[in-house]
């Protein structure tokens, strides 16, 4: 790996574009909203070919994640900086992971169990709204993440962090909401509906939740960089 | 003759030693923080040395030929004690400052001799040695809160800003050791072309093969620091011993920057505070100054 000169070690470049090159992270796990959400509004048809394409963005975010953490150690990064990094790179990986485990979700319960079971859909339809609503909710969080990563104004980044925590606020109440709407209609459902609509609510919450620890390590590199 | 040359060569072991254990407090930072490479650091750590030495150096030259009467025989003994001391201090892992034995020694062997070192001189010494690092603790302590409060508006800005502060910072350190520990060594073998010369010899030895196990384990510390509070550090520390090195007192480097950490680690509204660097300040004071007073007289 080329060593980097002084200028660029003093002008924190190395850390600079460490960060800039993060945003791919929020890119992607944008794009993969995007189809989890076409999965949930769909035909049924496409729903293997979207699962597909979710998997190999996955594969892609862990590919970046072997790149990143093997600059985060080798590189001209502050050894103090390292772990918050490590911790960062993990997080941003996690939307991701999360969404390719929704893709799986969607994917066995409307091609593998839907069509022997054709009346459900009418039970799960008002659920998956709300899942696309909290997804909408994450894509924005995740762009205030990008903005957090690409932005050098202290100012908007702690904006974009206060925006990032009325996200987290409000969709962790939408989850209240559909947990307390499934828990209402428990007697519709079976188990399988069930436990599908729970781990779908508790995973896009986490994905949401795991934007705001994203949002706050970055915050906490900046300060460490500047005080 | 022989004499002359024996003390110009303690002198340069002593200046090896200084130079390599004392690296680590100036650039100690920078290498661990990885803001410049190891040779880089280095070598601002001996040009900050000899260009102290060589542009501030005279400075020491009254406390140095005050202290002690001018015999190479008793300077050897005193260089001599000073190393052994050294040695001991570090096979025992015990907290010694070169110059604090140094000076004690000097004084221990004034002592012996039935000659009392100048009273205000030595009122100034003690009451520099004991005022620095409270001083240090109180400036690293209110500089560095105020740099918390500050909200940064660039990020990147700062960050280089803020490297460039700590090269700035690690330079005038070692501008500064090489102005009063080394002018200290370089005026009590007598001054001149060729210990100058010895030394800045000796200032390269030490810096690029006796600092290694000191910066890995000084930086190491330091380097979990945030810049703000190193810059703080290394400055307030810096510039106290500038202070004492112009009003020609010898002080010790390490003394004052573990003092300064000490006060930017108080500044932190959540802080765990750690009493040994308080302990390990007063301990060095003790153990160093009175191991050379004892040996000195002794001798």
């Amino acid at each position: 790996m080329e060593k980097p000169s002084l200028f660029k070690r003093l002008a924190s470049i190395g850390e600079k574009n460490l960060l800039i090159e993060l945003t791919v992270y929020p890119d992607l796990s944008v794009s993969v909203a995007d189809i989890l959400m076409e999965m949930m509004q769909g035909k049924r048809e496409d729903l293997e070919a979207l699962n597909e394409s979710v998997k190999m963005k996955e594969k892609e975010g862990d590919n970046y994640s072997k790149k990143f953490n093997a600059l985060v150690t080798r590189g001209a990064v502050n050894p103090s900086l390292i772990d918050n990094l490590l911790f960062l790179i993990n997080r941003l990986d996690d939307v991701i992971d999360r969404s390719y485990y929704l893709s799986r979700e969607i994917k066995r319960m409307n091609f593998d169990y839907v069509p022997r079971n054709g009346n459900i859909s009418t039970v799960t339809g008002p659920f998956y709204q709300k899942f696309v609503h909290m997804l909408t909710s994450g894509k924005e969080a995740m762009s205030c993440v990008k903005g957090m990563l690409s932005e050098a104004g202290m100012d908007s980044i702690r904006d974009y962090m206060k925006k990032i925590e009325i996200i987290e606020e409000a969709v962790d109440d939408l989850k209240d909401s559909v947990l307390d709407e499934t828990y209402r209609r428990a007697d519709e459902m079976n188990y399988l509906v069930f436990n599908h609509i729970t781990s779908m609510v508790h995973k896009i919450d986490d994905m949401v939740d795991d934007c705001e620890d994203a949002a706050g390590l970055i915050l906490s590199i900046y300060e460490s960089l500047t005080r | 003759m022989q004499l002359f040359l024996v003390a110009v060569l303690l002198g340069g072991i002593l200046t090896i030693l200084v130079s390599g254990n004392n690296l680590s407090v100036s650039v100690g930072t920078l290498i661990g923080a990885k803001i410049v490479r190891r040779s880089t650091g280095i070598l601002i750590g001996i040009i900050g040395y000899i260009t102290g030495l060589i542009i501030e150096g005279d400075r020491l030259r009254y406390a140095a030929t005050s202290l002690l009467p001018h015999s190479f025989y008793y300077v050897s003994m005193a260089l001599l004690i000073s190393i052994i001391a050294f040695i001991l201090a570090t096979v025992l892992r015990s907290p010694l400052s070169l110059t604090m034995v140094l000076v004690g020694t000097v004084i221990g062997i004034s002592i012996h001799l039935g000659r009392i070192p100048e009273e205000n001189l030595l009122l100034l010494i003690v009451i520099m040695w004991v005022a620095s690092p409270i001083m240090s603790i109180a400036i690293s302590y209110f500089f560095n809160k105020s740099m918390v409060k500050r909200n940064p508006r660039n990020i990147w800005k700062t960050a280089t800003t803020l490297k460039w502060l700590l090269v700035g910072a690690a330079f005038f350190t070692s501008f500064t050791l090489g102005a009063n520990t080394l002018g200290f060594i370089l005026n009590l073998v007598g001054g001149g072309t060729l210990v100058t010369a010895v030394m800045v010899v000796g200032i390269v030895i030490g810096s690029i093969f006796f600092s290694e196990g000191a910066i890995r384990r000084v930086g190491e510390e330091m380097y979990s620091m945030r810049y703000s509070s190193a810059v703080v550090s290394l400055l307030g520390s810096a510039a106290l011993v500038e202070a004492a090195t112009i009003l020609g007192i010898p002080l010790s480097n390490s003394q004052t920057l573990s003092a300064s950490v000490v006060g930017s680690g108080l500044s932190y509204k959540f802080k765990a505070i750690n009493f040994r660097p308080f302990l390990l300040i007063v301990e060095t004071w003790v153990i160093s100054t009175f191991i050379g007073l004892f040996l000195g007289y002794l001798v």
